[in-house]
């Protein structure tokens, strides 16, 4: 048989991408790291890592009104990034970018703002059955307070939305879509932008959770036209504790604030207070301006690397994982199919994930197991948990071959 | 990781794969629920108790090896045992799984192996837990 990992060799250099990750240099139970738990949270390279490092020693200072050197270096270092991301998503206006905690904070502010504003009784949300916990629970919230109805849309045995329940659960009454762009726990990818023309089409408008969507495919927000958009910066390579939200300037200036305090304000006496304009209306308080600053450095270094060379590179390394994952008869996977991004989801018989994942952990490869956030797609699946396996761009062929050995001998014990 | 062997070390992998007291029992006078929503862990345990001694220890669900076993000894070593016989087995217990201290009972062994390795401590109380809970609001 010939060797799989050079039946599926490429010609990208990941050796390069990987001398850039100092993390991946170690080794863990006595094994080389094998670091799959991308979806999770990806690895940082040593530019995101310095560029925090800089912030610290160089220029660390509040942003905005300051009149000194270094309170305007780190502002002009915050806003860079703000125009970084516009770019990136191909936002039409740079204060449509609001910086937040992460994907999470940034679906909390929708629903808190615009549903609180905009949502009646018997008004209409829906999301789907393989949303993010985060995903739902906010909506869950704020349709418990105005009295809307909270819908779902059911997924398919092989992991994919049921697209005409979708069609017959869109009516007059639908406000907000909010739906995952790509799935954390099964790596589909959901036709968003036939999504969004058909919501568009009964008057609702649509959120979507691109947590997973941002490291792997190209993201237009113009092109898409969606209204709102969030993600997380540590899940592209990115620092933790910084996300964004984009929204359409028409609704953001629409929106009421989400906190109060400095910076989204414009004037403030006791009897009246004027808010500041977008995007300092949703980031009160001092921001997580080192993050910010750093998060640039991430967004460079995906455009630096292209998504294409990214997702080709990836789609090897999940293809590698799936034939041989599949060759092993013990081995169920989840949404086997060909509309996803380098997440693998499968169960050993008779093994429970944490078994899986921890025999895995010895032999140094890093997995993560259980309901991925993620409880009514696995009641959906009728299980507790998955092993997932989650692929990022500095990921080698020799580190999946593993994976799949290992398997194999956990598989068969 | 050296201790990993011994975790998955023979007695639970026994217990696992032929757990002992595995079936379901509606026909007793108590049954307690063990759940951990955190990892899906979901158990039920069943036994009567009369004047204070508990019998007709079973139960029956779903787990991880380690949780698994753990309830499957809890049915042996509990069995026939009154109340503060068993809440007394429930503090050695606790002192080998959670505390990862010796208690020379040779089947508690792996627990206490199990306690070094993070958030498997709680796989190897689940069912012991549980069990405490109950008895405690029973007083
Ligand atoms: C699809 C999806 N949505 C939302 C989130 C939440 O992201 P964060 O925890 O960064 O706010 C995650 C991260 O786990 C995710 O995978």
């Amino acid at each position: 048989m010939e060797d799989p990992v050079i039946q599926y060799s490429t010609r990208f250099d990941v050796q390069a991408i990987r001398s850039i990750f100092p993390l991946l240099d170690q080794e863990v139970n006595g094994y080389p790291l094998a670091y799959f738990d991308n979806a999770a949270t990806t690895q940082k390279p040593v530019s995101v890592i310095e560029a925090l490092h800089d912030y610290y020693t160089g220029y660390n200072s509040n942003i905005h009104r300051g009149i000194h050197a270094l309170a305007e270096k780190a502002t002009e270092a915050y806003e860079q990034t703000r125009l970084a991301i516009q770019e990136f998503i191909n936002a039409p206006e740079k204060e449509e970018i609001i910086f937040t905690r992460g994907t999470t904070e940034g679906i909390n502010l929708i629903a808190s703002t615009y549903g609180k504003k905009f949502l009646k009784q018997h008004d209409e949300v829906i999301i789907t059955g393989m949303e993010h916990h985060s995903n739902i629970v906010p909506w869950q919230m704020i349709c418990d307070e105005t009295g809307a109805v909270l819908k779902i849309v059911p997924v398919s045995v092989t992991g994919e939305l049921e697209m005409d329940e979708l069609e017959n659960m869109i009516s007059d009454n639908t406000k907000i879509v909010s739906v995952v762009f790509v799935s954390n726990t099964l790596g589909t990818i959901n036709p968003v932008k036939e999504i969004i023309k058909k919501a568009h089409d009964a008057g609702a408008i649509v959120v979507l959770d691109a947590a997973q969507a941002m490291q792997h495919l190209d993201v237009d927000v113009r092109d898409l036209n969606c209204d709102f958009l969030a993600f997380s910066g540590h899940k592209m390579y990115g620092p933790t504790g910084v996300g964004v939200l984009y929204g359409k300037r028409k609704h953001l200036e629409a929106m009421p604030p989400y906190q109060g305090g400095g910076e989204m304000i414009s004037e403030v006496t006791f009897e009246k207070t004027t808010y500041n304009d977008i995007p300092y209306k949703f980031e009160a308080g001092t921001p997580n301006i080192a993050d910010v600053v750093a998060l640039k450095e991430a967004v460079y270094f995906i455009s630096n690397l292209g998504k294409q060379t990214i997702r080709t590179h990836e789609a090897t390394l999940l293809a590698m994982a799936t034939e041989g994952l599949k060759e092993i008869d013990t081995v169920k996977i989840y949404a086997d199919h060909h509309h996803k991004v380098s997440v693998i989801s499968f169960n050993i018989e008779n093994m429970h994930p944490f078994d899986a994942g921890m025999l895995l952990d010895a032999k140094g490869i890093a997995v993560r197991t259980g309901h991925h956030c993620t409880q009514p797609l696995m009641a959906r699946y009728g299980i507790e948990g998955t092993v997932r396996a989650s692929f990022a761009v500095y990921n080698t062929l020799e580190e999946v071959d593993r994976l799949i050995k290992a398997v194999s001998r956990i598989a068969t014990r | 990781m050296q201790h990993l062997d011994e975790l998955y070390h023979s007695i639970i992998r026994e217990h696992n794969k032929n757990p002992l007291n595995y079936f379901k029992n509606e026909d007793v006078t108590h049954k307690i629920e063990a759940y951990n929503p955190l990892c899906g862990d979901h158990f039920h345990l069943y036994f009567d108790m009369h004047d204070n001694r508990i019998t007709n220890l079973s139960f029956h669900g779903y787990g991880c090896a380690v949780s698994k076993a753990s309830a499957s000894i809890f049915t042996e070593k509990m069995n026939g045992l009154t109340l503060d016989e068993a809440l007394s087995l429930y503090e050695r217990f606790y002192a080998c799984a959670v505390e990862g201290k010796e208690t020379g009972i040779k089947d508690f062994l792996p627990f206490q192996v199990a306690s070094k390795f993070p958030g498997r401590e709680k796989c190897a109380s689940l069912t012991w837990e549980s069990f405490k809970e109950y008895v405690d609001r029973l007083k």
